[in-house]
């Protein structure tokens, strides 16, 4: 949890933070989107330079560890996906390699090999698109453009105040989860699921408490279902909007272009005698 | 993961989703608005399904995990809410961990928030029908619904699979069960454990909670009265 922690307190220190985060939802929208819609890997790889360089202008390179170990944790997964994909090929086609790996029954053929390499490129652009947006846009920013996307006003009131409450829920579960470890509370496995579950009855107890007393001290300052933000940000102007077809198209056409360029079966062959 | 999914399965999973999110937003929005007051409960037990699911568990084999969370939800809320809160628990962590992602919305949100919490209140029901104790009803419905959602992700992945590399379901389908059975069968008895201590603690202090819980109906798109 406390990578999210961490990712709320980067958003509000981003260089991006007064960017449009319309626009910002905008292109990295389009980009993901133009990474499925092409068959060529030069595309993810160019969307992925793109997140890198959002993400270091956004963090000015101050990525901190526990989220470089969110990265890596996603990329472990990524490979493990990636993997499976790889081999499982149409059995009708010839195939790089055929066999059994543990209990898999392996049949990669050169379409799936290369299918896994597009797939493993379109995640890593994919998480680190995802990460620039992340790490420059606070949620209350987001739920603000939702609002002027008119979205109805009881779901954007309501995201608000889930967001809200998860971080004061979450300073209530780690002081029951310290105070249960100093109790030798995860001595032994089902010491351990007690302690878990007794801090999540406490803390779904304090919540509803919690509930009871928002409801009352918001209704006692004529809240109206609005919690203001003073420095709001910026609208998303036409610039955006131009600026995110515009790449998108290039990007579609260099796809179109340049599908089959880069082969890795090809690159690979001479490593594993294909 | 985002870019895992093709284009195609992306949209037939937003297509199959959004039923569910209507009704249920609907349901969501006539209960804000004929009984504001419970806007907070509401909006805390979102919160309480975000904390959940960001929660890492220990597992036997050392490695860690994240609860789904709609074991719970389900039982408290129904389906139609639960895929509601779910998928803005989806889209927080898309952007507060880029984990899910947006184009995978729609496949994440049938796998976690609609048909594993479906079964799971069917689960639940069944249980309670047969006058199971909250412990073991808990525990098997946690159980059911994240495993539910592990089974679900395993066939969109098979089907993906399928269409783009033209692998044979069946084996394909076995393999990916496989890599989850390993990991998910012994997550989900300590998700279904810890939820159902918690379902216990709950009953003993709060019992006026369960009674709420054993009126919601299985239907997603019952009328709400």
């Amino acid at each position: 949890m406390s990578e999210q922690l961490e990712m709320d307190e980067l958003a509000y220190s981003s260089r991006m933070l007064d960017w449009a985060p319309l626009g910002k939802l905008l292109l990295v929208m389009a980009l993901l989107i133009v990474g499925l819609c092409t068959d060529s890997i030069v595309v993810p790889l160019i969307t992925f330079t793109i997140g890198i360089i959002l993400m270091a202008y956004s963090t000015n390179m101050r990525i901190p560890t526990i989220l470089a170990l969110g990265i890596a944790e996603a990329i472990v997964i990524m490979v493990i996906g990636s993997g499976m994909i790889s081999i499982m090929g149409n059995e009708s086609e010839p195939a790089l390699w055929d066999g059994q790996l543990l209990w898999f029954k392996v049949h990669m053929t050169v379409t799936s090999f290369n299918k896994a390499w597009l797939i493993f490129f379109r995640a890593v652009a994919g998480v680190t698109l995802m990460l620039s947006f992340a790490s420059s846009t606070p949620i209350p920013h987001l739920a603000q453009s939702l609002r002027s996307l008119r979205c109805p006003k009881e779901l954007v009131e309501l995201i608000v105040l889930i967001y809200r409450y998860a971080f004061l829920l979450l300073e209530r579960f780690l002081v029951m989860l310290d105070a249960a470890q100093c109790r030798l509370g995860y001595n032994g496995p089902m010491t351990a699921i007690k302690s878990y579950g007794g801090a999540m009855a406490g803390t779904f107890i304090f919540s509803m408490e919690l509930a009871e007393k928002s409801e009352a001290s918001l209704a006692c300052r004529n809240y109206q279902g609005y919690l203001p933000i003073y420095r709001l940000p910026r609208s998303m102007s036409w610039k955006w909007v131009v600026f995110t077809f515009a790449l998108a198209a290039v990007l579609l056409y260099i796809g179109w272009e340049t599908v089959g360029l880069i082969d890795m079966e090809h690159i690979f062959a001479p490593y594993f005698g294909w | 993961m985002e870019g895992y999914l093709d284009p195609m399965w992306c949209i037939i999973w937003f297509i199959v989703m959004i039923p569910f999110f209507a009704f249920g937003l609907k349901k969501l929005l006539f209960i804000l608005r004929e009984h504001p007051d419970q806007k907070m409960i509401v909006a805390l037990s979102g919160a309480f399904i975000f904390l959940l699911s960001s929660l890492k568990l220990p597992s036997v084999t050392g490695s860690s995990s994240h609860p789904t969370g709609t074991g719970i939800a389900v039982v408290f809320y129904g389906v139609g809410v639960c895929s509601v809160l779910a998928t803005i628990v989806l889209v927080f962590q898309a952007l507060l961990i880029a984990h899910g992602g947006f184009t995978t919305l729609g496949a994440n949100c049938v796998s976690m928030g609609i048909i594993g919490p479906l079964v799971g209140l069917l689960v639940w029901k069944i249980m309670r029908k047969t006058n199971a104790g909250v412990f073991i009803s808990m525990l098997v419905t946690a159980f059911i619904a994240d495993l539910m959602t592990y089974v679900v992700t395993a066939i969109q992945m098979t089907l993906n699979v399928v269409t783009t590399n033209g692998a044979d379901f069946g084996s394909a389908f076995v393999d990916f069960m496989s890599v989850y059975a390993a990991t998910q069968v012994p997550l989900a008895i300590i998700e279904g454990l810890v939820l159902a201590m918690f379902a216990q603690y709950l009953y003993t202090s709060r019992p006026d909670v369960f009674q709420i819980a054993d009126s919601n109906p299985v239907n997603p798109f019952a009328k709400e009265e």
